[in-house]
């Protein structure tokens, strides 16, 4: 997953296109660790745990679980995976620069 | 010589003479542990045969997997025969052996097992129909009926799955028993359009009536209903998503509005 996540925040700029992780790793220590080892460049919540308050409030039972947010906020995809996961996002950002298009020439 | 000689001798005795005395009070239950430990050897070895049907099923992706790395998508492409399928080469044998072996634990722990892989495969709904009726006819009593309900939510919405589960839910004289199976039906329900709100009802219910029961280690159905409550009205596609503030790995408070204007991937994750 990291090496794909990392091609992701490099193929878009980053004032169009950001991860945020919420790592439900069970010591913080750990989830420094794991950051750093991977060279993680995304930024992290940290959950506390498998049944921290984040995870409970969004009801998440399986990790990873995925939502894709646009750029209004509104949750557009759940739990899309691989290629599914990258047409999402690129339909996503395809939005984004429409509307930001259509905002210019007004 | 001598203690040899006294050992032999009262073994011969249990061995003969014993049983006869005993036999008016303990027969029954003599002939069920035996019938116990014939069904798990039985079970045991259709367990192996299993291994070996997946092994033999899966024996194409292997190969491939030795011989190079492949991608998940090429993996996904390796075409499997489908005559080979585990469960329809090892799982009328199993369900044979339930119906021989049926009433005892063992047996039901397979009938869980059975309905897992049939449901999992639309030209094995007879086996799920069949295993499904052993169970209303002979398990409805009993307490390890729990493990079949929880992961009954994940074997569909088919009428057999249906019908079991009403049937565990109004019959079990076990507490826990009928909150796993309440809560799994009203999953069941609730995924399908036309009994929706059915489902919906029930898991209140469920939340109301058997919210101190334990669903997982430390969660109780009570917590498990308010988030599924939550998501179903909050977390659903469509819906503005709800505000996370906290604190990131290294301290620092941030919120999730904050990355409004771009779009974001939400990941839940763990290095496990």
């Amino acid at each position: 997953m990291y090496p794909h996540e990392r091609s992701l925040v490099e193929k878009y700029p980053a004032d169009e296109f950001a991860i945020v992780g919420v790592n439900s790793e069970s010591t913080i220590e750990a989830a420094q660790e794991v950051i750093k080892k991977n060279n993680l460049t995304w930024m992290n919540f940290y959950d506390g745990g498998t049944s921290g308050p984040i995870s409970t409030r969004w009801n998440v039972s399986g990790w990873p679980t995925i939502y894709l947010i646009d750029a209004q906020g509104i949750i557009r995809y759940k739990d899309v995976r691989g290629e599914d996961m990258d047409k999402a996002i690129e339909e996503l950002v395809a939005e984004l620069r429409t509307e930001k298009q259509k905002a210019e020439t007004k | 010589m001598r203690p040899m000689l006294l050992l032999i001798l009262t073994l011969t005795i249990l061995m003969t003479g014993a049983p006869q005395v005993l036999s008016a009070s303990s027969d029954a239950p003599r002939e069920m542990d035996s019938k116990k430990e014939e069904a798990e050897a039985a079970f045991k070895k259709l367990d192996e045969a299993m291994s070996q049907a997946r092994e033999a099923y899966f024996e194409p992706m292997d190969k491939a997997r030795k011989e190079g790395v492949l991608s998940p998508e090429e993996m996904s492409k390796i075409e499997l025969d489908p005559d080979l399928l585990p469960i329809k080469v090892v799982g009328p044998k199993i369900l044979k052996a339930i119906e021989k072996y049926v009433g005892t634990e063992v047996a039901l722990a397979q009938c869980s097992e059975l309905l897992y892989l049939s449901s999992r495969e639309e030209s094995q709904a007879w086996m799920f129909d069949r295993v499904s009726d052993l169970m209303i006819t002979h398990y409805l009593e009993s307490e390890s009926l729990k493990n079949f309900c929880t992961m009954a939510h994940y074997m569909g919405d088919s009428p057999a799955n249906v019908k079991l589960l009403r049937s565990i839910f109004a019959d079990s004289p076990h507490r826990d028993v009928k909150a796993a199976s309440g809560y799994a039906l009203a999953k069941v329900l609730g995924s399908s359009k036309d009994t929706r709100e059915e489902g919906l009802e029930l898991l209140k219910k469920i939340g109301s009536d058997f919210g101190d029961v334990v669903y997982y280690r430390d969660t109780v159905y009570g917590d498990k209903v308010k988030g599924d409550l939550f998501e179903m009205e909050h977390l659903q596609i469509g819906c503005v998503a709800p505000e996370i503030i906290g604190k990131e790995v290294f301290g620092n408070l941030m919120q999730l509005s904050s990355f409004r204007g771009k779009v974001v991937l939400l990941d839940f994750w763990g290095d496990w």
